[in-house]
């Protein structure tokens, strides 16, 4: 979990993402559907995006697992939190996390994408607030940081 | 009269908290806030903190909605910190505690260095790297988790539930029953979800068939109505054009499902919620639990954005009925996403009737006919005492009455808001049949009747452009004195680079939109461009805004486009589906909104005036949006989209 061994006393059918959230004090990652429409609760496994609603506990066992918090680096944020506070790229701000996770799987496959990809990459997770535009731009400017 | 620090308070640090009724909705209010304070008393915005509503401490603004937060609380705000400022000047050693006098005058706007700049927003970062932000996140010693066991269908009752059976589940603290209102309360989350999963399974439910046999809103003509005569102009029988247009019901579907943690704690209540109103959840909560309101604290805590009235209320009152089986233990009621589809208080479906008679190149008078239910029924300390807006209270064995969505108290409000055009017409006549009897559950969207109403005005304007022969950009201007609308439809029209009688292809087209919210609040004009692929796709949209003295820029120009955004959605995607017995959007697959690829470019320009009253913006958007895309659409192709959502069923129907 986001680069150290955790252990969590739960049964194997829990959810991962109540175990993040109720047992291992991540709360970054957000429960919006429980169904794996929305993209709130997106962690990355083994590197790709997954709805954590829909990952049994027993089914991560010995994998890793990256949430929200464990993007930055020690106390710096990842470049693409920061390009989201330079952006401005929120409003209420609660489905960002898991947009952020989608973006950080599409820069690693793909460091330059065209704004078509972006969205595209981004296109399982909904914004209710409106603020797609902004997120599109600040993936963009953490690409163009992060290939400097 | 209240003391200074009633609003504002100097801590021991030197730093100044800031007390509002306003809460943060994801508008950015508390920025701006920060800001108008932060001006008048010449202070870094950095030393400046706006604190959460909390009903022991802060002020009874009212709710927060119909942007008026920077009209309201802004205003308030700043005058009070010029009393602040004058006694620091006068040498007060202790210039907060002065009687608040309302004679305080704000610094000229040459004197200001933060009021109209960019700040930018200080919760953005913990917000981006996962820290806790909102009341879903709030995790106290000891808490509980629960759910509510909702009836599948509105006018189902409870019959049967084996509680013993519940009670017998792992993890399960409580089985709470009380009429048709039931919830389950468990020591683990998951506990709780099965527990729920398991009830609804068992429980026996009698429901009746109650909504309407169509999910057209022209159901709403033939219901009983009271006719409110809005603008009482002389209108002719002599008609040079009519059209009928109409929206769904829309859902707020906020992206979490609601949400609230409460505790009863030495014979009171503390309720952590993202409600708009915490003073009327207070007093909610206590004409439901039956105590006094003085046992209620309600303390504001963000939730995901709300756009309106949505469940945060109800979930409010939920974990108090359960909280009151489990004294000294927290209880975190969280509603699933199939609770907050199915019983949330949408905004009304509406159909707006439009006619005019032209007079060679000018409109000589026009007719706007409204139908539809009525908005704002939020919690309301002033309702009767056995009358109540919440779901639970009309569940529980001693029920309330279920408020009424109530008939628009003015013009600005509920369905009447926008109903009368902005336009220089002779002569119009406006009414509105309000239709008390809710077909489904209906309270505050974004925007009101504002929507609907625009959306009508503003495509018919079009179409009356087309019958004067005009181009759309100069016959509005023809029909407009206001020199600030004026401005604000050149500038998105110059933005856009739109040519007076330009013709789309077959297939692209563009098309425009104006309103001045409420007729008195932010003008907003846009210019969008749509293309007609296999479905509906707007490519680009470019929107001018004059909010008057923009207290936050970067805060306005989001919002604006956050409006348009969703408002896009609104019109292409969004109506909630229902059949005799249920509402039957239920989830995200049910109820599509505009993913990331359907996002139109967007580009704002603020018209910034220094020295204009500050005017709200999150909601002056939604109607020129849909009519816009329309006009677009007509643009494009010659057809004319009168009915939203402008899906590709009703395009291919409307072909032909």
């Amino acid at each position: 979990m986001n680069g150290r061994d955790v252990a969590a006393a739960a049964h194997p059918e829990t959810r991962l993402l109540l175990v993040l959230r109720n047992d291992l004090g991540l709360v970054g990652t957000r429960y919006g559907c429980g169904t794996g429409h929305c993209g709130s609760c997106f962690v990355l496994l083994d590197g790709r995006p997954v709805a954590s609603c829909q990952l049994a506990l027993g089914t991560v066992a010995g994998r890793d697992v990256t949430t929200v918090e464990g993007l930055a680096t020690g106390e710096a944020p990842h470049a693409l939190q920061r390009a989201f506070v330079e952006e401005q790229a929120i409003q209420c701000g609660y489905c960002a996390s898991g947009v952020l996770i989608s973006a950080k799987a599409l820069l690693d496959a793909n460091p330059r994408p065209t704004d078509a990809e972006i969205r595209a990459a981004l296109d399982g997770n909904l914004c209710r607030c409106g603020a797609q535009t902004r997120m599109v731009r600040a993936v963009r400017r953490a690409a163009a940081e992060l290939a400097r | 009269m209240s003391r200074i620090d009633r609003w504002l308070r100097r801590e021991p640090d030197g730093t100044v908290t800031v007390l509002t009724g306003k809460v943060e909705i994801g508008q950015g209010i508390t920025t701006a806030l920060a800001q108008i304070v932060a001006d008048e008393l010449g202070m870094p915005v950095s030393r400046v903190r706006v604190a959460p509503v909390d009903t022991d401490v802060s002020p009874d603004e009212g709710v927060t909605s119909g942007s008026r937060s920077i009209e309201e609380s802004g205003v308030t705000l700043q005058r009070v910190a010029a009393e602040a400022r004058r006694a620091t000047l006068e040498g007060d050693p202790d210039p907060f505690a002065r009687e608040v006098r309302g004679d305080g005058a704000p610094r000229p706007a040459s004197e200001r260095t933060v009021l109209g700049r960019h700040v930018p927003r200080a919760d953005v970062l913990a917000k981006v790297t996962g820290a806790p932000s909102y009341v879903q996140d709030l995790r106290l010693p000891g808490m509980v988790h629960a759910r509510v066991v909702r009836p599948p269908a509105y006018d189902a009752a409870l019959v049967a539930l084996d509680e013993a059976a519940l009670r017998a589940l792992p993890g399960v603290v409580a089985v709470v029953r009380d009429g048709s209102f039931a919830a389950v309360a468990a020591e683990r989350e998951e506990q709780a979800i099965r527990a729920l999963m398991e009830a609804r399974r068992i429980a026996g439910w009698e429901a009746k068939p109650s909504l309407p046999a169509t999910t057209d809103p022209r159901f709403l003509l033939s219901e009983p109505s009271e006719e409110i005569v809005v603008e009482d102009g002389t209108v002719t029988g002599d008609r040079t054009h009519g059209a009928e247009y109409s929206r769904p019901f829309i859902a707020h579907a906020a992206i979490a499902p609601s949400c609230a943690v409460a505790l009863l704690d030495g014979g009171r209540y503390t309720v952590w919620s993202h409600t708009q109103g915490p003073h009327q959840l207070k007093h909610e909560i206590a004409k439901i639990l039956r105590v006094d309101p003085a046992a209620v604290r309600v303390i504001h805590m963000e939730g995901a954005g709300c756009y309106g009235h949505n469940g945060a209320d109800d979930a409010g009152v939920d974990a108090a009925l359960v909280a009151r089986a489990l004294p000294g233990r927290p209880v975190r009621l969280q509603w699933m996403r199939d609770d907050e589809f199915a019983w949330e208080p949408y905004g009304t479906a509406m159909v707006v009737r439009l006619s005019a008679r032209l007079d060679g190149e000018r409109i000589a008078d026009w007719s706007h006919e409204l139908w539809g239910h009525g908005h704002g029924n939020r919690p309301n300390p002033s309702l009767p005492k056995e009358v109540s807006t919440s779901i639970a209270a009309r569940h529980l064995a001693r029920s309330f009455t279920a408020a009424v969505a109530p008939r628009p108290r003015s013009n600005l409000s509920g369905g009447q808001r926008n109903a009368v055009p902005y336009y220089d017409i002779p002569a119009k006549r406006v009414v509105n049949h309000y239709v008390p009897k809710a077909a489904l559950r209906v309270s505050s969207l974004r925007s009101l009747g504002a929507h609907a109403n625009v959306f009508a005005i503003e495509s018919f304007m079009d179409e009356l452009a087309e019958r004067a022969g005009a181009d759309p950009l100069e016959f509005r201007l023809r029909h407009l004195t206001d020199p600030r609308a004026r401005e604000a439809l050149t500038t998105a029209c110059a933005m856009a680079d739109w040519r007076a009688g330009e013709r789309g292809n077959g297939t692209r087209g563009r098309g425009m939109a104006f309103a001045r919210y409420k007729n008195n609040a932010v003008y907003a004009a846009m210019v969008a461009e749509v293309e007609l692929r296999d479905v509906l796709a707007v490519t680009r949209v470019w929107a001018a805004v004059d909010a008057g003295l923009a207290v936050s820029p970067d805060g306005v120009v989001n919002q604006t486009e956050g409006g348009i955004v969703q408002a896009v959605s609104w019109t292409l995607k969004e109506a909630v589906r229902f059949d005799r017995e249920r509402v039957t959007s239920r989830g995200w697959e049910d109820y599509p909104i505009l993913t990331f690829s359907e996002t139109p470019e967007v580009e704002v320009r603020l018209i910034q005036r220094e020295t204009e009253p500050p005017l709200g913006v999150g909601e002056g958007l939604a109607g020129p949006v849909s009519a816009a895309i329309a006009n677009a659409v007509a643009n494009a192709s010659g057809l004319r989209l009168r009915d939203m959502p402008f899906t590709r069923e009703r395009i291919v129907a409307a072909l032909g």
